[in-house]
């Protein structure tokens, strides 16, 4: 009886919360769709989705962190800068996003001035 | 209260599931002069720099025909462009590397005889340095303990490369590239053969050189966060 009580209470508090936050949930959805793309490789499938999630949840800084990788994996460095920016000021404190950034920003420096990389993850193949 | 619990303990897990994924990424970076990779070349001729009185390093061989080769192969191996033999007996006009770059009439005469898109052309200067000295050491002696400064004499060979690199535009001559390359190598050897010290300076400067004609990746890692 009493775990009847606690079932029902909880589909109710769910439901509750579905309905609040719907953008959120469909968000969460197209963002995963963009991870699994991404994984296989198809990094426009990926931006297309992360795209969506974004303009369902515009101030999340992981969706914008998921977008600016995205960016940068298409070679579009420069929307990428931007896009990283915006994530870090989304959520300042995020250590994954500024590691992220950290290391655009060495790959972009090197790239934009034409310096030779170090050794490291991003050494040249 | 209990309830309370459950359900505090089902929105931590809920939290705790949104994780990150580490996604390999291949990065696209254009080469620095827009070419398709097909292009007409003509690799040389290179002017080995001489700064004030100092004199040329004595050398068993020549470093600015040591370089034109090592660029032919290097080229022919990263891309698909046409390399035009070398012509025999071209003389630049001036062995001053900043009023060669102003001949255009030389390179335009050059790119017409040679029927060539670019010419790939330059400066270098290359350093041996015999460092060997005497250096001070901080030296700790097992029998007391005390710490000790002695003299000792390191042995060390010094390469240094300085390289300008000019493109010229096969059918006007005018210069459309310039990129400097620099490197320094130093080996823990007096007398180390300046042959092999200057192709490590060459491997070292490789990625340099090829990216300004050829496309690369570059491959790396970012982390992408799952919901």
């Amino acid at each position: 009886m009493r775990f009847g009580v606690v079932v029902v209470g909880l589909a109710l508090i769910s439901g509750a919360c579905a309905s609040s936050t719907k953008p959120a949930v469909r968000a969460s959805a197209e963002m995963n769709e963009g991870v699994q793309g991404a994984r296989r490789g198809y990094w426009q499938e990926a931006l297309f989705r992360f795209e969506r999630a974004r303009q369902l949840t515009p101030e999340n800084g992981e969706i914008l962190n998921n977008l600016a990788v995205a960016l940068e994996a298409l070679g579009r460095y420069d929307e990428a800068l931007a896009m990283y920016k915006q994530a870090l000021q989304a959520t300042p404190k995020n250590n994954i996003i500024r590691k992220n950034y950290a290391r655009f920003a060495e790959f972009y420096t090197s790239y934009a001035k034409g310096v030779k990389p170090k050794v490291g993850p991003d050494a040249l193949r | 209260m209990r309830f309370a619990r459950v359900a505090f303990a089902l929105c931590t897990l809920a939290v705790g599931c949104a994780g990150t994924r580490e996604v390999q990424l291949s990065l696209p970076v254009r080469s620095k002069l827009a070419l398709t990779g097909h292009e007409k070349l003509y690799v040389g001729p290179f002017i080995q720099e001489r700064r004030g009185d100092e004199k040329v390093p004595d050398l068993s061989f020549s470093v600015p025909a040591e370089f034109e080769r090592y660029l032919r192969k290097l080229l022919r191996k990263e891309g698909k462009f046409v390399l035009v033999p070398s012509v025999e007996g071209v003389r630049p006009p001036t062995s001053d590397p900043l009023r060669l770059v102003k001949e255009s009439e030389f390179w335009r005469e050059l790119g017409t005889r040679t029927g060539v898109d670019y010419i790939v052309a330059g400066s270098i200067d290359f350093q041996v340095q015999d460092r060997s000295g005497m250096k001070t050491e901080e030296f700790t002696s097992p029998i007391d303990g005390r710490k000790y400064y002695r003299q000792v004499m390191v042995e060390q060979t010094g390469f240094s490369y300085d390289i300008m690199l000019d493109v010229y535009d096969g059918r006007t001559g005018a210069l459309v590239f310039q990129q400097p390359l620099k490197d320094f190598q130093e080996k823990q050897e007096r007398n180390f053969d300046e042959f092999t010290g200057m192709f490590a300076n060459l491997f070292a400067l490789e990625n340099q050189v090829i990216g300004i004609f050829v496309p690369r990746t570059v491959k790396t890692k970012r982390v992408l966060f799952v919901p």
